[in-house]
């Protein structure tokens, strides 16, 4: 059978899918690799090319043949660093785009709308903004249209529509039931791990690596509270507690990982004692690939479930046992009042007073004299905050490097920084002196959407000190004494104000205009709902409202449940199909025809093709044996009077027929398994 | 084949030679009650193929030679004045015959072109307010030259619809033209012998008009329709007309072929007939090495529910 090809030059669908998929490689600009979207480009070009009649010659087999060879290696050879599934999209893509330059006949296009579907779903690994679902949706209609257009070319706009409409309608309640019933497996659930992250702090501070992290808008996590909403100013939250220092860096200390996986493997657990007030909130937190998590200080979790997520580290570092590859809800409550002892006075005093062995001269030398001159912790501590506060420093975001004795550089000769800057200057300065100190980081304050919810964005990160004075941790924050505005009125406030953001940061000028203020804030709450009630709907969610909808839950609710789910969406399908299987339903003695039919083709690796009875016996009775010929004809005439004739005879004749034909199967070809 | 067409196609066989398949499409488009169109280069065989269907026939003939300026009275007959009764009388036309031979129609103006339609689809004429019948069977065969050639006025796609076939007859085969050249010249031939009288015609259309047809003709007819109607490559789908004339044409043929039920292969064998002009218009030029009626036929399964 020659498949029907549709014209290519002017063949509007053609032009219309080719630009569905150009749109949406765009989209994913910076996911797929830059060949990837120039071969697109290219598919698309050819198609346009094509449909102005600019060119009339498609692309050859053999020419687009060796493009995916040369794809295919190429694919091979840029995606050493890609994870998995990020090559699959690209190789999905390509794929595509070869199609495309190729795409002649219908069967094509539907391999494309499906690809395109698909497609459209692998967008989602990469965005899952609400923004992203707006447009995914209107791309996805989009490709209904094109579908329809290309199923039937003669129908108007309304046609099209309401067909559209009424698949979308059909597919809501599957979707729906599968969004909120669906049990999420975890292994089937997760993404694999990205080989890169592109989350905003990193485990590790060297100064210099936050001033990229301001320049970024992305949301970091949300808190909702369901007390009061803290001070801007006191809105400290601590992610990590950086305890080794290499003269350059703060990192995670060593020791104390090993000594976290002793305790844990002892089942010692840190429960710190709370006292004071309680701010209770659920955090959502973005994935960030690690398991460090955010929390005001001192948290403990506040949940059932998050007390089995959340871990609490010997240094008050929450974190979650499993790292966060998507987007986690927890429940804790922070005692601001509290005041935090050492959970282990002589471990946090040998991994707090660690320095480098030599470096930064001038830094000791300041601080072997500061320190005769107080000998008492904290009037050292004050006499730092002093000295940043007295000394003329200032808040940049860009300052200049500084690689050699990093310390000195910055204490004494360029005296500008950001809060990376003034927190490992601090910590060191106060462990050269014998305190026990720590950088601190996270994020510090925050923007309220709501009367009871706060998005804290990656521009919010901070660093911060935590010296160990008379048996508690306290925290000293030298940037406050630089740049108040900084911890008063948030990070935005300070950008706005500092000479060196204008014209850089790309929220200025923009917040001057009241509308668009709250538009932001519009679009931060659209946000923060999007996250928690459509992405960051999980297991726990799930649960809820299972309970909700059974009470208690039990393992044969759960699986009745479960089942009659399964048959609800079996069931919707089947009502869904029910119309077009019944109007295909034939006639017993033409089933039976068919299937002797297929009998004869498989054995002689023949294929009817739209053939009539009559033809099919016309076109390949030479090739048969006397007796099968003979045997088929009486068949063909059978069935001829019975489906054409109106001869009432029925099934029992043709089957008789039918016989005949195996037996001359058979008989030619006693080992065939007819 | 049923004996009195066999007979009737070996007649014609004798005028037109090497063209059984054509001549018996003709006789199907005949007992089907469809007018004919033939479209071929000038010729080709063209009248003569129409002169010999009227004398096996035994239908009274008349042929009218198409040119741009033949005006509708020409062909419908006008009233003249009496001189001695004092009255008007209408003086029928050429078209007042069994059998029409509409030469080169597309040479006539639109106006004249469409007066015939008129009289072809309505079996009737009207002349100066008065509506004459037209006789029984009345069937038109029209012939074309291919719309390229010059001084053509091509039919438009509207009057194509009401032909129920078109065919075009085609270069002989060597030995068929060689048989030609060899038989006494022209208009010297024998006179064709008439096979059958209009009586029997008229009980044959009916036959066939009586014909069976099972659910499985009409959805595979249906079928063939739909798919032109919805794949995309077909730039004038078939109207329910056509689907009408399909299935009409499919009962002659298999009435021909003495059978008294249709099968798929009698909707095959007069497709390309019915449908070529239809999906086509006028729009003569072939790109693609197959037809739109042969790729329509190719994509719909006869055996499909």
């Amino acid at each position: 059978m020659m498949a029907p090809s549709l014209p290519v030059a002017g063949n509007r669908d053609s032009l219309l899918i080719s630009l569905f998929f150009l749109v949406l490689s765009l989209s994913l600009f910076g996911q797929i690799h830059l060949w990837v979207l120039l071969l697109c480009i290219c598919a698309a070009v050819v198609r346009i090319c094509l449909y102005s009649g600019l060119y009339n010659h498609m692309p050859g087999r053999r020419m687009v043949n060796l493009l995916a060879l040369l794809a295919g290696v190429a694919l091979v050879t840029t995606s050493n660093n890609v994870d998995f599934l990020r090559v699959m999209v690209n190789l999905l893509l390509m794929a595509s785009s070869l199609k495309l330059m190729l795409l002649s006949k219908r069967r094509d296009f539907f391999q494309l709308f499906i690809c395109g579907i698909f497609l459209l779903a692998c967008g989602f690994i990469f965005y899952q903004s609400l923004g992203r679902t707006l447009f995914c949706a209107a791309m996805f209609i989009v490709l209904l249209f094109i579908l329809f257009s290309a199923h039937n070319p003669s129908a108007g706009f309304a046609f099209r529509r309401n067909k559209s409409a009424i698949l979308m309608l059909q597919a809501l309640p599957i979707a729906l039931m599968l969004f909120v019933f669906m049990p999420r497996i975890p292994p089937l659930w997760k993404m694999p791990e990205g080989k890169s992250t592109e989350t905003g702090l990193t485990d590790k501070i060297t100064p210099g690596d936050i001033a990229n992290l301001a320049q970024s808008e992305d949301l970091a996590f949300s808190a909702t509270f369901t007390t009061a909403l803290p001070a801007q100013q006191s809105r400290y939250w601590r992610a990590m507690t950086l305890e080794y220092f290499d003269g350059k860096s703060w990192s995670a200390s060593e020791t104390r990982l090993y000594a976290q996986v002793q305790l844990q493997q002892m089942r010692r657990e840190f429960y710190p004692a709370v006292s004071g007030e309680a701010l209770r909130y659920e955090v959502v937190t973005e994935p960030t690939q690690k398991t460090w998590l955010y929390a005001l200080d001192t948290a403990v979790p506040d949940s059932a479930a998050s007390g089995q997520a959340l871990w609490q580290g010997w240094n008050y570092q929450l974190s979650a046992l499993q790292p966060v590859y998507s987007r986690f809800a927890y429940q804790v409550a922070s005692y601001p009042q509290t005041q935090r002892v050492s959970s282990n006075l002589a471990l946090d005093k040998a991994i707090n007073t660690q320095v480098p062995e030599r470096g930064n001269p001038q830094t000791r030398e300041w601080v072997n004299s500061l320190r005769q001159q107080h000998p008492w912790d904290n009037d050292f501590a004050v006499a730092l905050m002093d000295y940043f506060a007295d000394e003329g420093f200032e808040y940049t975001l860009t300052p200049p490097a500084m690689l050699v004795d990093p310390v000195d550089r910055f204490m004494f000769d360029a005296k500008v920084g950001f809060c990376a800057h003034y927190a490992s200057a601090m910590s060191y300065a106060f462990r050269l002196a014998g305190i026990p100190a720590r950088v601190v980081s996270g994020y510090q304050g925050g923007t309220p959407i709501n009367d009871n919810t706060i998005n804290v964005y990656q521009y919010d990160a901070h660093a911060w000190v935590e010296a160990l004075i008379d048996g508690y941790w306290r925290t000293f924050d030298p940037t406050t004494v630089v740049a108040p505005s900084r911890i008063l009125e948030g990070f935005e406030h300070a950008a706005r104000f500092s000479n060196e953001m204008q014209g850089e940061h790309p929220l200025n000028g923009i917040n001057q205009w009241q509308v668009f203020e709250y538009f932001r804030i519009l679009n931060a709450r659209m946000d923060y709902l999007w996250n928690r009630w459509v992405l960051g709907f999980d297991n726990n969610d799930q649960t809820d409202v299972f309970k909700r909808l059974l009470g208690d839950i039990s393992t044969l609710k759960m699986s009745i449940l479960s089942f009659g789910l399964f048959a609800l969406t079996a069931l919707l399908l089947t009502l869904y199909f029910v119309p077009s299987w019944r109007r295909k339903a034939i006639s017993k003695h033409q089933k039976r025809y068919l299937t002797t039919i297929e009998s004869i083709e498989k054995q002689f690796n023949i294929r009817r093709d739209n053939r009539s009875p009559r033809q099919f016996y016309e076109h390949y009775k030479a090739i048969f044996p006397p007796r099968l010929s003979q045997a088929l004809l009486a068949l063909t005439q059978e069935y001829e009077a019975i489906e054409y004739g109106g001869h009432s005879q029925g099934v029992e004749k043709i089957n008789q027929r039918c016989r005949l034909v195996y037996q001359a199967l058979r008989d030619t070809y006693p080992r065939s398994r007819c | 084949m049923r004996k009195e067409f066999k007979t009737v196609i070996d007649t014609l066989s004798e005028h037109i030679i090497g063209k059984p398949h054509q001549l018996k499409l003709a006789v199907t488009c005949l007992l089907a009650k469809g007018h004919l169109l033939i479209e071929d280069l000038p010729g080709m065989g063209k009248t003569t193929l129409s002169h010999a269907l009227a004398h096996v026939f035994a239908l009274s003939y008349s042929r009218i030679q198409f040119t741009s300026d033949l005006l509708p009275a020409d062909m419908l007959g006008v009233n003249i004045f009496d001189q001695q009764s004092h009255e008007f009388r209408f003086h029928p036309g050429p078209v007042f015959n069994e059998l029409v031979l509409a030469d080169e129609v597309n040479r006539a103006s639109p106006k004249t072109q469409s007066a015939l339609l008129e009289a072809m689809e309505e079996h009737q004429v009207s002349v100066d307010g008065t509506t004459y019948s037209l006789p029984s069977p009345f069937f038109v065969v029209a012939t074309q030259n291919p719309s390229h050639q010059s001084g053509t006025y091509p039919l438009p796609e509207s009057q194509l619809d009401r032909f129920l076939m078109r065919i075009s007859l085609g270069y002989p085969s060597w030995e068929a033209e060689k048989a030609m050249l060899q038989q006494p010249q022209g208009r010297d031939k024998t006179p064709l012998s008439s096979c059958i009288s209009v009586e029997s015609l008229l009980e044959h259309q009916q036959a066939v008009a009586d014909l069976r047809c099972s659910d499985a003709v009409l959805t595979y007819v249906l079928n063939l329709v739909n798919q032109s109607r919805e794949e995309s490559g077909y730039p004038q789908p078939l109207s329910p007309r056509a689907s009408r004339a399909l299935l009409g044409a499919a009962k002659a043929w298999a009435y021909i072929h003495d059978r008294d039920y249709v099968i798929p292969e009698d909707v095959q064998a007069v497709f390309a007939a019915v449908a070529e002009h239809r999906l086509r218009g006028h729009q003569q030029e072939q790109f693609e090495e197959s037809t739109l009626s042969q790729r329509l036929l190719n994509s719909v399964d006869p055996l499909a529910a």
